[in-house]
């Protein structure tokens, strides 16, 4: 489910006009409400840093949430951009305190023009000193988007915003009773964005799918491992790489999705690092002799040296000389021109 | 030069001269601050710099000469660098500068005098041994020259320090201060410029001039009589790297630039695991190019090609330049502790 969030009830009003919502919980204080049409929540979470992060923070906690949308009214830290302009996010920074507060969020929008914005629960002066210091890094600013961002990100919840600018900061000759009277409008407005960018795309969404092999409870070692090939891998069309995984490794059947995902993970590894699977898949050709006769060796490539650590136990003295033989058919001077990385990137 | 969002300047520096005189080339609005630590410290994504990057005027407290890392420059010479600037204007992909401060606005110190006077001092601490000073650490040297034009005072330094070097590293064009200053008489000041394949160049260094625009600086500043270096550095690795590679040398070499230049470095691409975070974050849409980048758990504990591979790319990209008549002892390896062989 979605849950869109507004400060101030006016700003939702084309909302709550155009579609059945309802109340969710009719005798508690959160105004919390929900149309099944939309499949959406909408809270007001009321004006201000404090009030924006708790009643956000008791929605996700209660309600699930898979996405958020902050629609809010805003002001401009930069004369260039007009009143009544409506802008998408980017990155939300927090000042209190006189202090720029060390954490910040993004949301996750691609490809499209984009702001950023600074929270503060201080009213600012046109032509101040803070007014100047803030625009350094942000064009608007609102009270509510870190607190609710904050919020989102606690419960790892992607976050989409989108701010009309109503004012350019405060001073003398500002009017909020014409703000107030533009409610409407711009509530209008939050309503044709949510319509027209219901189907926006999150880079947050996993690109593990649900059909891809899934590690056991027993594998949740291979966890970081199994992200990080993704990840790697991840400018790829995943969809794509899983088919020519099945074609090469039919899946198994449920006992044996454990072993599926193992492989699925060295799959991808060796789509990742190419180079390497290939150099590898050398050198136990060139160690064979060893693996044959079960003697270990081990390749470090973290020593930034070109040494193998061989292993083995002695049971005999015939095992002895096998074992001694099988070392001295080793070809030498090639392996370690291998491990230099001679021809390595042929 | 309208690059600049806003222009921050420390209360203490507004009334001096050379901040006046720095301020008339710019045209953004000035606003004054305590110290450049309560804007610099506050996190401010990397990717802010396309659109609201400012520009800090500062004095540098401090630390303002450190030693380099180890394997920085050529062997039996001590390195330091000294901080005169942070951050750049341009937008290399694999920057360490993504990574590396909260916020990517530009702070230019203006001490310039308290940074010589501790070079002096650490001149003057390491009698009987070459130091080398390096500029643009953390930022391009040249950049943003056409305003700073600090280069004159530091030469004239130089000029008298003669068992000390300075190099200026860079990738940029702006040379016009160095070819207005009469040619040094002394050998112990370097401009080297860090050089890609063209067609690397094009796809990686943002902003910056291309391999072709600074192959034609360097000319000039050959001319000029000024000392020169390469550094080819970050090498990434694909498949057409060599055959590219060995076309850049032979150009250079028909110039003459691998004849002049004094030194010449070679080093594989690497991360810290924080920059690479960074730049997996800042160019998600990159290509698989670096698809062979590991953690590699080794003292440096970079995000880097393993072993066999840079050391591949490392030997073979010498014997280019070997090939190309540049004597071996002109070449180092770049951050590589242990100098791979070259068999």
């Amino acid at each position: 489910m979605k849950l869109l969030i507004f400060a101030h009830k006016k700003e939702a009003a084309s909302f709550l006009e155009s579609s059945p919502f309802e109340k969710v919980e009719k005798s508690a204080p959160l105004k919390l409400y929900f149309s099944e049409k939309l499949e959406s929540y909408l809270l007001i979470c009321g004006q201000g840093m404090d009030q924006a992060f708790e009643n956000s923070l008791i929605a996700l906690s209660r309600y699930p949430i898979h996405k958020i949308i902050n629609m809010g009214l805003c002001a401009s830290l930069n004369k260039k951009l007009k009143l009544k302009s409506a802008h998408r996010l980017k990155n939300i920074y927090a000042y209190s305190k006189k202090h720029f507060h060390h954490q910040s969020f993004e949301c996750k929008i691609k490809n499209e023009e984009t702001l950023n914005i600074i929270s503060t629960d201080k009213k600012l002066k046109a032509h101040s000193k803070e007014f100047a210091l803030l625009s350094s890094t942000a064009d608007l600013v609102d009270m509510e988007a870190w607190s609710i961002a904050k919020a989102a990100h606690k419960f790892s919840v992607p976050m989409q915003a989108f701010k009309i600018i109503s004012d350019h900061g405060v001073n003398e000759e500002n009017d909020c009773t014409e703000i107030v009277s533009e409610f409407k409008e711009y509530s209008a407005i939050f309503w044709n964005y949510f319509i027209d960018e219901e189907n926006i795309k999150t880079m947050s969404s996993s690109f593990i799918n649900p059909h891809f092999p899934k590690l056991s409870a027993t594998q949740k070692s291979l966890e970081s491992k199994y992200y990080s090939v993704i990840e790697k891998n991840s400018s790829k069309d995943m969809e794509e790489l899983y088919q020519s995984f099945c074609l090469n490794f039919p899946r198994g059947k449920e006992s044996q999705e454990k072993n599926d995902a193992k492989k699925w993970i060295l799959f991808l590894e060796h789509e990742a690092y190419p180079l390497s699977k290939r150099w590898q898949q050398k050198l136990k050709e060139l160690c064979s002799p060893l693996s044959d006769n079960k003697i270990s060796y081990l390749y470090s490539s973290h020593h930034d040296r070109p040494e193998l650590e061989i292993k083995t136990t002695v049971q005999s003295t015939s095992d002895y000389s096998k074992k001694l033989s099988a070392l001295q058919s080793l070809q030498w001077q090639k392996i370690q021109e291998h491990l230099e990385g001679k021809n390595s990137l042929e | 030069m309208n690059k600049f969002h806003q222009i921050f300047v420390e209360k203490d520096l507004f009334n001096k001269e050379s901040t006046q005189k720095l301020l008339t080339k710019l045209d953004s609005p000035v606003s004054l601050i305590d110290s450049y630590e309560e804007l610099f410290q506050h996190r401010k994504k990397y990717l802010d710099k396309r659109t609201k990057l400012n520009l800090i005027l500062a004095n540098k407290k401090g630390e303002l000469v450190k030693e380099t890392p180890p394997a920085y420059g050529q062997k039996n010479e001590k390195h330091f660098y000294f901080l005169h600037q942070f951050n750049c204007v341009y937008e290399c992909e694999y920057c360490y500068l993504q990574g590396y401060f909260n916020s990517p606005d530009i702070v230019i110190f203006l001490n310039h005098e308290e940074i010589l006077e501790e070079i002096k001092k650490t001149i003057d601490q390491n009698k009987g041994e070459k130091c080398v000073f390096h500029a643009g650490e953390f930022s391009d040297s040249l950049a943003l020259n056409p305003i700073t034009q600090e280069w004159k005072l530091y030469f004239d330094f130089f000029e008298k320090e003669k068992s000390a070097e300075v190099e200026l590293r860079t990738k940029s064009t702006s040379i016009q201060e160095l070819l207005d200053i009469p040619a040094p008489e002394t050998k112990n000041i370097i401009v080297s410029f860090s050089l890609s394949t063209q067609q690397q160049s094009l796809i990686h260094d943002k902003e910056c001039p291309s391999s072709m625009a600074r192959i034609r600086a360097i000319e000039r500043l050959i001319k000029h009589g000024y000392g020169i270096a390469l550094h080819f550095d970050p090498i990434i690795y694909e498949k057409t790297f060599f055959k590219d590679f060995e076309n850049l040398c032979q150009e250079l070499h028909q110039k003459k630039i691998l004849q002049h230049a004094q030194y010449m470095s070679l080093g594989t691409i690497r991360f810290t695991p924080e920059s690479h975070r960074a730049f997996a974050k800042n160019y998600p849409e990159n290509p698989s190019l670096y698809s062979e980048l590991k953690l590699v758990k080794n003292k440096r504990g970079f995000i880097e090609y393993e072993y066999p591979f840079r050391n591949e790319i490392l030997r073979r990209s010498k014997e280019i330049l070997l090939s190309h008549s540049v004597p071996s002892e002109k070449i180092y390896y770049c951050m590589e502790e242990e100098a791979p062989s070259l068999s």
